[in-house]
């Protein structure tokens, strides 16, 4: 090894340097696989840590499911058994004691592409969760006697009407193994985003059964664990710009003394992703 | 005719050292009374040898410096993670503040540096100190090359990267001897085969570590290839190799013995518990016996260490619930004890003692 010297070390930096940036530019030529104008509501201002000068968008997604605050944790209803089976998971559903049963131990979280849906049908169903949940609370006010509990539901009923002009619009509608058939089923690239994530195998027992109190069977679904790359890098260029935005947005939505209109997104992202399904921003301007 | 390395040179001035004072001891006892001209001769002899070893390799030539070179060593290995922790933090304080192509020129460039760098050094100090401060400055520049591009440009993390630190690593081991560097190396390698597999095994690559058998494979990799590479010129690399190795097979072995959740095997948990019980106390008999047959000093003790884990493993297993503290940590010194005796008795017989 003496006889080379030090340049075998050399040429392994440069070329898998070179092996990285031919990857970027592979994944960044035309034509893109997703192209979007998403707002400060997809794409949160964050920060890594106080000593760290780099500022990144986070991806903020959720399920189509009315949550007061997020429904990303819970299994949503395309993860379902036969969802599963496709995505690999051998085991059989439909048990009464799944954690006897090997196969379920061994269970890992599995890579598979994940379809968000911006402002589509997804959406407009957590829009009616959510205008249902707002007419329930108003039936509960009115019912209600005690003035402490009263204001409570009402804080809570304003919380939930501001999440309309505050929440993501996006939402996880799909999931597969393979991208390219993801992306033949659907076709609009300016609305469907396929990221790689992970999905995580889980078991949820049905309703307990009337007559007898017991649990029914259990049921194989699946959770979404995490979008692989949620955080996307500011370029330089836009650094300025991000920067007078970088207290989280969380932190702002909370501020009960702001009207609807001054929580309105305060700047505009055109996201793309390429073609190994990674992002990065082409643009970000402010929203009047 | 001997090819020297700094291993060898230090063992034949310590061989030395340990002559002279038996010479020393066998004259005072009247058993040994060697020629004055011959005396003379033979210690102008050791006088130029270890001159001449010590000039070439900064040798330890008494145990006062034997002590302060164990030191020193500590004292780069330390300095060498203070001055890794000090760039990566510098980096991220920074860069947000500059262009993307100065960012990425400053990241081409620091193992570059470092490694230019290394070779400064490694032609000037026999002792690589600071040659192996450099070497691991440039592994973890290359690290940080890697970790921030993959930042910069939003790439799905992969573990390959494991598998080029892993190789730069090794390649900076071999070509200044350094086992430090052969160790990280190994460590990486180790992390890209198990991730490899567990992806194999159609999971993601990062969860590796729910099933500790994904390092076995590695490991056994890593004891067999002292075996096909002799590794005369830098012989320590040898039980380094088979050090990593077996740690890479006990330490899942031993999680497995008392977490069978974690197997690939689709048994019962208590069963697969069982197996690898049976499995480490057989492993670690076999380690034990190679490091005695082979004269492996590091082998055996890492067979003495994992034989006894497995034994208190169990024993915790049968008795910490039902037994009262103090009976279980007598029971426990009088097993050491036994074990001890016979430890004893295989030292005495590999003496040739009664």
């Amino acid at each position: 090894m003496k006889r080379f010297g030090i340049w075998p070390a050399i040429a392994l930096v440069l070329g898998v340097n070179l092996v990285v940036f031919a990857g970027v530019t592979y994944n960044r030529s035309e034509p893109f696989d997703a192209s979007l104008e998403l707002t400060e509501r997809e794409l949160e201002v964050t920060r890594s840590g106080p000593e760290n000068t780099g500022l990144f968008l986070r991806l903020n997604w959720d399920i189509p499911i009315f949550d007061q605050y997020s429904a990303a944790y819970k299994p949503p209803d395309f993860l379902d058994f036969n969802k599963m089976k496709e995505l690999g998971y051998p085991c059989q559903d439909g048990l009464s004691r799944p954690y006897e049963d090997p196969c379920y131990r061994r269970q890992l979280p599995i890579k598979a592409y994940i379809v968000l849906e911006y402002e589509g049908a997804s959406w407009h169903r957590w829009l009616e969760g959510n205008e249902n949940h707002i007419e329930e609370l108003e039936k509960k006010i009115l019912l209600e006697e005690d003035s402490v509990k009263s204001k409570n539901l009402q804080n809570q009923k304003s919380s939930i009407e501001r999440m309309r002009v505050t929440k993501s619009r996006l939402f996880a509608i799909d999931a597969g193994l393979d991208a390219d058939a993801l992306r033949r089923k659907y076709i609009d690239s300016s609305r469907y985003i396929i990221a790689p994530g992970l999905i995580r195998f889980h078991y949820t027992s049905d309703p307990k059964i009337p007559k007898t109190g017991k649990r029914g069977p259990y049921r194989i679904r699946g959770v979404i664990n995490e979008i692989l790359v949620d955080q996307i890098m500011v370029p330089y260029e836009f650094r300025e710009l991000v920067r007078q935005y970088s207290g989280s947005s969380s932190f702002r939505y909370r501020n009960y003394k702001k009207s609807l209109e001054e929580l309105r997104p305060r700047y505009q992202v055109k996201l793309l992703f390429g073609k190994r399904h990674e992002p990065w921003i082409a643009s970000i301007a402010t929203l009047n | 005719m001997t090819k020297w390395n700094k291993n060898l040179a230090q063992n034949r001035i310590d061989q030395i050292r340990h002559f002279q004072k038996e010479m020393k001891s066998l004259e005072e006892d009247g058993i040994l009374d060697l020629d004055s001209e011959v005396s003379s001769r033979l210690a102008q002899y050791h006088k130029d040898l270890i001159s001449r070893l010590t000039l070439k390799f900064d040798t330890d030539s008494s145990d006062a410096q034997k002590k302060l070179s164990l030191g020193m060593r500590i004292l780069t290995l330390l300095g060498g993670a203070a001055l890794c922790s000090s760039i990566f933090f510098f980096f991220y304080q920074i860069w947000g503040t500059i262009p993307t192509l100065i960012q990425v020129g400053l990241l081409i460039l620091a193992p570059l540096l470092a490694l230019g760098g290394m070779q400064y050094f490694s032609r000037r100090e026999p002792t690589l100190y600071y040659t192996t401060l450099l070497a691991l400055l440039a592994c973890i520049c290359f690290v940080l090359n890697l970790n921030m591009l993959g930042a910069m440009y939003n790439i799905t993390p992969t573990q390959n990267a494991f598998l080029v630190w892993g190789l730069f690593g090794i390649f900076l081991a071999y070509l200044h001897g350094l086992r430090l560097l052969l160790i990280v190396g190994l460590l990486s390698l180790l992390g890209y085969s198990a991730a490899t597999l567990n992806q194999l095994g159609a999971f993601y690559w990062l969860q590796c570590f729910e099933r500790p058998e994904n390092f076995i494979a590695g490991g056994l990799l890593f004891v067999l290839i002292p075996v096909f590479l002799r590794h005369a010129d830098h012989y320590n690399f040898s039980t380094t190799y088979r050090g990593v190795g077996l740690l890479a097979i006990f330490i899942p072995v031993w999680i497995l013995s008392i977490w069978g959740r974690g197997s690939y095997i689709g048994w019962d948990s208590k069963a697969v518990e069982t197996l690898y019980q049976f499995l480490g106390f057989v492993l670690s008999g076999i380690t034990i016996w190679l490091g005695v047959r082979f004269q492996e000093k590091a082998t055996t003790n890492i067979g003495v260490t994992f034989f006894t884990i497995f034994l208190y493993s169990k024993f915790f297993e049968w008795w910490w619930e039902s037994m009262p503290r103090s009976l279980f940590f007598f029971i426990l010194s009088l097993i050491s004890i036994g074990l001890l005796k016979v430890l004893k008795h295989f030292h005495s017989r590999l003496g040739g003692q009664p």
